[in-house]
């Protein structure tokens, strides 16, 4: 049967979507105990949304440019009068990071906990050390994220906002306050720089 | 984890300099850059290399969280009791124990819309499977078209079709079906479990090919054929399941309510499988037996190759879009190296893209299976080359002619019209014994020719190894190889450039386009110099593409500065004309009426004489003059000027010139808004004939065409027409943009508009959310495009949530007096609409302010005489005669019906509206009177 995402058309409920607008709103004039107080309480929220998303698209992969704008959709009142979205996109892409890199962290750790070792391989072993690999990855990812932004804080903003919240190059620009050409030129070298630094030898 | 040593700054500012080079130029600046140690440039090295597929890397590597993510989420889910389910609770899908002769035993599968169950009745005793679909999705409509399917689907008879039985309504408001109950595998579990040979594997699907032939002929598609609807049992015999059902789900094509579907029609979201579907299904085309053949040809690939075609695991929407609707998938035999080449020839016909080169039936697809089966010759010939080129060009026909363009351009830029042109140039030069630039000229053409056919090199299928290019990759190819290749001349490079930068804005490609023409820029004011004519010509095109995405403070910027250059340069010259038609229609699009008009009359005036009223660049100016009274609200005048622009470029172009429509575009949208609706009317219908003729059915300005006749249509209620107008309008504008286009929403708010006079509020309320969402990521939230899609919820809110609308109301005439100023026109509008919901609400006092206001606003901004001061004045009337005041309403009243009399005719419905209400509130006062 195919499938279909019909819970993209409901929305979460009135109070999460009116505490996330106030916060935002609150944000954006200037309260930075309001930026915490978001991510508290989206931290959750963009957790469970990714993960039901991604079940429910399975193989066909939108990234988290959906994730995020449906995220967008469902937790912030739609409201002419004043823009969000700048605002949840750029709280988004720093929690859609630490989101991944949390679960990847998690598991890493579990993993070291050590099961007993057994001889031979089946497919489920080669599937978890696939995904193990995967966590490290990302893990690496981040660590070197971190380092970047030591010496370059705006690639690694950069980096953040176009691959973790999935916005685009014309939006990145925008959030960032920069020209797109500045922006993809950041990009460049900042996918150059992390890519050499996570090979796995 | 050890913690990663931070980059050097000077690593990072090296690569950022000299990544554009080619690889020898990059070598080249390592070795001249000698403070860099050999670490440093062992690294930058490896940066360089890895530069070209880091960006799919990263992609990857996030997209691996995202899917491990879904993983542990759901047992975290699971785990935790009492969070609210996002899902409705699974209790009420269920189905209750009992449905009519069956008894209800367990839950045997579950699918995105529905779930089955084991269920079983005693006389005669048989077990039978259930599908029951949700039933939060099971809307009216749904439930209709079942049970007009049931009697369709019941009748198929067919020893490899799993029966339908029959089918209802649960209590529970569940949709279900009784199917016959089948215990086997997926037929390629099925064959790889018994290690079935080839010939058996296509033996077995040969008997899935007769069942599907024979529903073909009851007129019946399947329409989700995949390996999990194809049962093989133990007898190993076929069993085909769910014919028919995705129909069911989805409105039939040719049903007005296609898009009206909440749940199943979000863009991306029909109801097929996407690794099984057809391009058309996947371009929510109409499908044919044709689509089946191709989802067929897949599960017959994915037997034979033991993988399907492609692999769509790490794709966004658009890449899966394009690769199933572009990419010719490689011969299975690349799988399976017993498949051979007459069976390649047979799977890859049926997965052609265009359904009407597969094969014809699927009868003549098991007709060749068999030919295969018996080692004769097959009848599938394959694709050939200039069949895949003409197709190329017909898909892509508008790229096409940008490439053209390019070219032509290409050519005018170094100055030579041929080869041997270039050798009579030499030849001239050389005689004026100025070796040295002739050498250069040579040289250039050399590289523009050198580069226009690498170019063009990919685009033959077989340089890029049977894959199909599309004409955005030639493009996107030719400015990698412009910026890449081009550095040793500059001049030359900027200008390409900027010819690519228009290419890309033509197609609406905005980034992309702005991206080039600011590199162009950077590059002409560093050789030009910053005050050279070549960079403000640049500048023009970079302000015209931010015009053109809305982004016109940063355009208007821009070209006032460029114009006090060009006045000091020459105060009359082609430069500053050129200038400020730019700034005109920036303002314009700004709407900033009286500035644009202004300049647009100065603009006007300098190029009638530079050269002369006729030419072509003053009829530009005038067509643009005539889009800005259509903006303001003077028809006449836009009439009279798209009138002259009209004779005027068809006596310059010719009949058949696509500017022609433009201007006959904005004549009939003249018309329209002067109420003339019958003559606009014919005069896009005239347009759309001939655009049709000229550029196919797929272009964009046949949608835009279509989508100005629709809105006229719904303007005369015309609504069915309308309707399918749009439908036509929004399949171009996807098909000729892509998605994500403002067309597109457009057309989306419209049927949204549409869906809410059938009260059809849910579907309204997605298509609105669709519209704003593209507005909102194309143009910005304060732009006027979003302003009118949230301007479209409140009207929705109106009819569901009176006082979340008046908020709304409230909220949109704030914006709109900001963002378009206090006394726009438009700004009119949404105090009609609060003062209406005040009314209907018995508070006529808080109404007749604002209705005052709405009446001076279009009094000012509109000429006498028009319709919109004849509504306002209606409205006035009627709410000052709730509030008693019967001698101005009737003044009021009586002004309204002459104005519409004049303005829009006796027969016209507002005409006959404002008589009755003039004639009603005659008989109040009546009535009072004789009370009192």
């Amino acid at each position: 049967m195919p499938d279909s995402s019909s819970d993209l058309l409901s929305t979460e409920s009135s109070e999460t979507r009116g505490e996330v607008t106030r916060l935002l709103r609150a944000w954006s004039d200037g309260d930075d105990d309001s930026r915490d107080r978001l991510m508290a309480l989206l931290y959750d929220e963009l957790r469970r949304l990714a993960g039901a998303y991604m079940r429910r698209h399975g193989n066909i992969t939108l990234q988290a440019t959906a994730v995020v704008n449906e995220a967008y959709l469902r937790l912030v009142d739609l409201d002419i009068a004043w823009n969000g979205r700048p605002h949840f996109f750029a709280v988004a892409s720093t929690l859609m990071r630490r989101i991944l890199v949390d679960e990847a962290r998690r598991r890493n750790a579990k993993k070291r906990g050590g099961e007993a070792e057994r001889v031979g391989l089946d497919d489920a072993d080669f599937d978890r050390l696939t995904a193990a690999r995967q966590d490290r990855q990302l893990i690496a990812l981040d660590d070197a994220l971190k380092a970047l932004a030591e010496t370059d804080p705006r690639k690694a903003r950069a980096v953040e906002l176009r691959f973790f919240g999935g916005l685009t190059l014309a939006e990145t620009a925008e959030v960032m306050g920069l020209a797109s050409a500045t922006v993809e030129r950041d990009l460049k070298a900042a996918r150059a720089w992390l890519a050499t630094e996570i090979a796995e030898p | 984890m050890s913690r990663v040593k931070p980059p050097d700054a000077d690593l990072l500012d090296f690569f950022e300099r000299n990544s554009e080079l080619g690889p020898e130029a990059f070598a080249r600046a390592l070795d001249e850059h000698t403070t860099l140690d050999l670490p440093k440039r062992q690294r930058l090295e490896a940066m360089y290399s890895a530069s070209q597929g880091a960006e799919e890397h990263l992609d990857g590597m996030i997209m691996a969280g995202f899917q491990r993510l879904a993983e542990t989420t759901e047992v975290a889910g699971r785990a935790s009791a009492g969070r609210r389910p996002i899902r409705r609770d699974l209790e009420e899908l269920s189905l209750p124990k009992q449905l009519g002769p069956y008894r209800v035993l367990e839950e045997i599968g579950r699918g995105g819309l529905s779930t089955v169950y084991l269920a079983e009745r005693h006389d005669p005793h048989m077990r039978v499977a259930i599908k029951a679909v949700r039933p939060d999705l099971a809307s009216l409509e749904l439930r209709e078209r079942l049970r007009r399917e049931r009697q369709i689907l019941a009748n198929l008879d067919h020893p490899h079709i799993a029966r339908i039985f029959d089918g209802g309504t649960a209590e529970t408001g569940a949709p279900y079906f009784v199917m016959e109950h089948i215990e086997g595998r997926h037929i390629d579990d099925y064959c790889d479990h018994h290690q079935l040979s080839l010939r058996r594997r296509i033996e077995l699907f040969l008997d899935v090919a007769a069942a599907l032939e024979y529903a073909h002929r009851q007129l019946v598609l399947h329409r989700d054929l995949k390996p999990s609807n194809i049962l093989v049992t133990d007898e190993g015999s076929a069993k085909l399941l769910d014919f028919g059902i995705a129909k069911v789900l989805q409105p039939a094509d040719d049903d007005t309510s296609a898009v009206a579907e909440p749940t199943l029609t979000r863009p991306g979201n029909r109801v097929f499988t996407p690794e099984y579907a057809s391009p058309e299904q996947v371009l929510g085309q109409t499908l044919s037996t044709a689509s089946d053949v191709y989802s067929l040809g897949v599960v017959l690939y994915l037997l034979i190759a033991g993988r399907r075609p492609y692999d769509f695991s790490a794709m966004t929407a658009v890449e899966f879009e394009r690769v199933v609707t572009e990419t010719v998938p490689p011969p299975p035999s690349k799988y399976q190296d017993r498949a051979g080449d007459d069976l390649d020839t047979i799977v890859l016909k049926t997965l052609r893209k265009d359904p009407e080169r597969r094969y014809g039936s699927v009868a003549q697809l098991a007709d060749d299976l068999g030919r295969y089966l018996r080692g004769e010759p097959v009848l599938a010939r394959k694709d050939t080359f200039s069949y895949r080129a003409s197709k190329f060009i017909r898909r892509h026909r508008l790229a096409v002619a940008a490439t053209a363009l390019i070219f032509l351009t290409l050519v005018v830029a170094v100055g030579i019209t041929s080869w041997q042109a270039v050798e009579a140039h030499r030849a001239r030069v050389l005689a004026e014994e100025n070796l040295e630039l002739a050498e250069r000229q040579r040289s250039r053409a050399e590289n523009v020719v050198g580069l226009l056919t690498r170019v063009f090199e990919v685009s033959d299928p077989y340089e890029a190894h049977g894959r199909d290019i599309s004409a955005r990759e030639v493009l996107d190819q030719g400015s990698r190889r412009i910026r890449r290749e081009l550095a040793g001349d500059p001049d030359l490079k900027a200008e390409l450039m900027s010819v690519m930068g228009g290419v890309y804005r033509r197609l609406s490609l905005y980034s992309e386009a702005e991206a080039l023409t600011r590199e162009a820029l950077d590059l002409l004011k560093q050789h030009a110099g910053p005050n050279s004519a070549e960079t403000a010509a640049a500048q023009r095109s970079l302000a015209r593409i931010l015009t053109d995405r809305r982004d016109c403070t940063a355009a208007r910027q821009i070209l006032r500065g460029v114009a006090v250059l060009e006045e000091r340069r020459d105060p009359g010259g082609s430069g500053l004309a050129d200038t400020l038609h730019e700034l005109g229609r920036a303002e314009s699009r700004c709407d900033l009426h009286d500035a644009a008009e202004q300049t647009l009359k100065k603009a006007l005036e300098l190029r009638r004489a530079l050269f002369g009223a006729g030419s072509a660049e003053a009829l530009d100016t005038l067509h643009l003059l005539g889009e800005l009274f259509n903006a303001r609200g003077r028809y006449d005048q836009a009439m009279e000027h798209f009138e002259i622009a009209y004779e005027g470029r068809r006596h310059l172009l010719g009949e058949d010139h696509p500017l022609l429509s433009e201007t006959r575009n904005g004549l009939a949208l003249a018309l329209q808004l002067s109420g003339r609706l019958e003559q606009a009317a014919k005069l896009f219908e005239e347009t759309i004939a001939q655009q049709r003729r000229l550029f196919g059915e797929q272009h964009q300005t046949v949608a835009y065409t279509l989508y100005n006749l629709a809105a006229l249509r719904r303007e005369q209620l015309r609504l069915d027409e309308a309707e399918s107008l749009y439908r036509q309008a929004l399949t171009g504008a996807r098909g000729a943009f892509g998605p994500g286009h403002p067309l597109e929403a457009d057309c989306l708010q419209d049927l949204g508009r549409l869906a809410v006079r059938r009260e059809d509020f849910a579907v309204a309320e997605t298509l609105y959310r669709q519209a704003l969402d593209i507005r909102v990521s194309f143009f910005g939230a304060e732009s006027p495009e979003a302003i009118k899609s949230g301007y479209g919820f409140a009207h929705l809110l109106a009819r569901t949530d009176p006082d979340a609308a008046q908020t709304a109301f409230v909220d949109i005439i704030a914006l709109h007096d900001r963002v378009l100023g206090k006394d726009d026109y438009r700004s009119a509008y949404p105090r009609l609409d609060l003062a209406d919901l005040l009314m209907k609400k018995g508070s006529a006092e808080s109404a007749e302010p604002l209705i005052r206001r709405a009446l001076e606003i279009w009094r000012q901004a509109l000429p006498s005489g028009d319709h919109h001061i004849a509504l306002a004045e209606g409205y006035l009337g009627h709410c000052l005669a709730d509030l008693g005041q019967f001698d101005e309403a009737i003044r009021l009243l009586e002004s309204s019906l002459s104005g519409f009399l004049a303005s829009v005719g006796p027969e016209d419905a507002r005409t006959k509206r404002a008589e009755k209400r003039l004639a009603y509130v005659r008989r109040r006062q009546a009535e009072a009177l004789g009370t009192y």
